[in-house]
């Protein structure tokens, strides 16, 4: 991220915000995809955080914290993404570009598949605080503060889709017993 | 892969692998082409942002000279003056009068990764650490001698912090409140393993012991003590039916009934007024008044361009807000407070560099 630019950007430059749009645009897509899972949504929330990011950027007083402050621009527009969506979303599997560094190939790609599956069941707030703590790795204050909620009910939010993930990936790991369980 | 930790670097792992960074076609120029026909926010936002770096407060509309203010002090003492004399004519003393006091409030503090609770004067000046390392949702007594931070207590010159029994069963006990007698805490209780348990709980003061449920969540969510009625006979709280949703509801403390007071959904945890009339809440970008019993509720703006706004506690006194603030275009919460009719935004921190939150304004106590 150029100081420079987020400078002349603040003071109206559109060509400046034009760089910084395709600087950030691919890690912002990242973030909104992973949260929202469905491309289409993704897009238009990176959009309108843009949109938003170019009407407040005359208040954003410290350059250097550009990018956090568009990271918390994207996440509330992916909450209001998800508001306005709630009927029509249709959650798209991901696709994986490279191979974890693991060693055991096989497993690795068990275990992606089991939280590929986990994590298309959690809600999109549960997936939030997830990718705000293990994709973003911020701190829990942090992440609190990107949500505007308190620090302790964040670490309650992660503890609890951090619950249900677990549950889901061992329930994978259960086929014979859900079987029986169904059957009875 | 049962562990907690396998789960969490396993999922680092994922994302790392699965995060897909590439852009659309056209993606960029359509969001260009969105924003080059609009106009930015209008200047005057920037200049209240951008004004410098200050732990005192600045009221934002016009200050008052010197001589207007040695002329309200003179006016003041007069008042003063002549209210004692009535008061001894009649042959009976005026009841001491509520007196506002410091305010508290959280900060982000990159060297604990973590809230430091810090306390000030309620103009911002004296601003300093309340106690060193990290501490969530502090409360003040009602007489104004003692902090409860989550189910520690602490004197409110920082002496003397006292940890609380914060376990009933295996339900864990966090943010809590203050009965009016002082005698009682409401605190927020849950269960990691047995989300049925989760609820408020009251317990001593003293000791956090003789604990008593007295609200249940029922959907595995939780439910955050707000603020007594001054009578102690109801609580206000938060009651979370999902992790994002969540809306106003009271409880009698005698019997545990509870009521939700509007079906708006907030999204912090209830103020009472000193004079038992209204209950406040925030509600993104802007504050719910209502009566207790849901009735004539109001909207009430903050005069800014406000992002996100939170946390509202009445003054002792009642005549101001206390609460945290993110101007539009900022990811930052400072500090404000402002007159109840939403008049007066005076600004009590002004740290752009990071984030305040959990406020709570407390009595005088001398």
């Amino acid at each position: 991220m150029d100081r420079e630019l987020v400078i002349l950007a603040r003071e109206g430059d559109h060509d400046a915000f034009a760089r910084l749009v395709a600087s950030s645009i691919g890690r912002l897509n990242a973030i909104a995809r992973l949260i929202l899972r469905d491309y289409g949504l993704a897009e238009d929330a990176v959009q309108d955080a843009f949109v938003d990011a170019w009407r407040s950027l005359p208040g954003l007083r410290d350059p250097d914290r550009f990018d956090a402050w568009m990271t918390t621009l994207l996440v509330r527009t992916c909450q209001d993404a998800r508001r306005r969506a709630r009927r029509r979303a249709v959650e798209l599997p991901l696709l994986a570009n490279d191979d974890p560094e693991i060693a055991d190939h096989h497993a690795a790609f068990a275990v992606t598949d089991q939280l590929e599956r986990g994590l298309r069941d959690l809600t999109v707030d549960q997936r939030t605080v997830i990718v705000l703590s293990f994709y973003l790795d911020l701190p829990i204050a942090e992440a609190a503060s990107v949500l505007g909620i308190p620090a302790g009910t964040m670490k309650s939010r992660l503890h609890r889709a951090l619950t249900a993930l677990r549950a889901t990936v061992d329930a994978d790991d259960r086929p014979i017993a859900r079987t029986a369980e169904r059957t009875t | 892969m049962t562990a907690q930790r396998d789960v969490e670097l396993f999922l680092r792992a994922h994302f790392e692998a699965t995060a897909d960074r590439t852009v659309a076609d056209g993606q960029v120029d359509a969001i260009l082409a969105t924003t080059v026909g609009r106009r930015q926010q209008p200047a005057w936002l920037a200049s209240l942002r951008s004004l410098p770096m200050s732990n005192t407060a600045r009221t934002l509309g016009r200050p008052m000279s010197a001589p207007a203010w040695v002329l309200l002090l003179i006016l003041a003492l007069l008042i003063a003056v002549a209210a004692v004399g009535l008061t001894v004519g009649g042959f009976r003393l005026a009841p001491a009068p509520i007196v506002n006091g410091p305010i508290v409030f959280g900060r982000f503090d990159a060297s604990v990764d973590d809230t430091v609770i810090h306390i000030a004067r309620p103009d911002g000046s004296d601003t300093h650490i309340f106690l060193p390392g990290a501490n969530e949702c502090p409360q003040f007594s009602p007489d104004g001698r003692q902090i409860a931070v989550a189910m520690k207590v602490v004197n409110v010159d920082g002496t003397d912090p006292r940890l609380l029994d914060n376990t009933v069963g295996d339900v864990t006990l966090g943010c809590s409140t203050w009965s009016p007698d002082g005698q009682r805490l409401a605190a927020e209780g849950w269960n990691e393993n047995d989300p049925t348990d989760n609820g408020i709980y009251l317990v001593n003061a003293s000791d956090g012991r003789d604990a008593i449920r007295l609200t249940t969540n029922g959907k595995g969510n939780n439910d955050i003590p707000g603020d007594f009625s001054p009578d102690g006979r109801q609580l206000g709280y938060l009651h979370h039916v999902s992790d994002s949703v969540a809306t106003l509801w009271v409880v009698d403390v005698a019997t545990g009934n509870g009521r939700q007071v509007v079906s708006t959904q907030v999204d912090s945890t209830p103020t009472w007024s000193p004079d038992g009339q209204w209950l406040l809440v925030d509600a993104g970008d802007h504050f719910l008044v209502m009566h207790p019993d849901g009735t004539d509720p109001r909207t009430l703006n903050v005069p800014a361009s406000v992002g996100w706004l939170g946390d509202p506690q009445y003054s002792p006194d009642g005549t101001r807000i206390l609460f945290h603030m993110a101007l539009d275009g900022s990811d930052k919460n400072d500090i404000y407070t402002m007159r109840v009719d939403g008049t007066d935004l005076v600004q009590i921190t002004d740290t752009p560099e990071v984030t305040e939150y959990f406020t709570d304004w407390g009595i005088d106590p001398r």
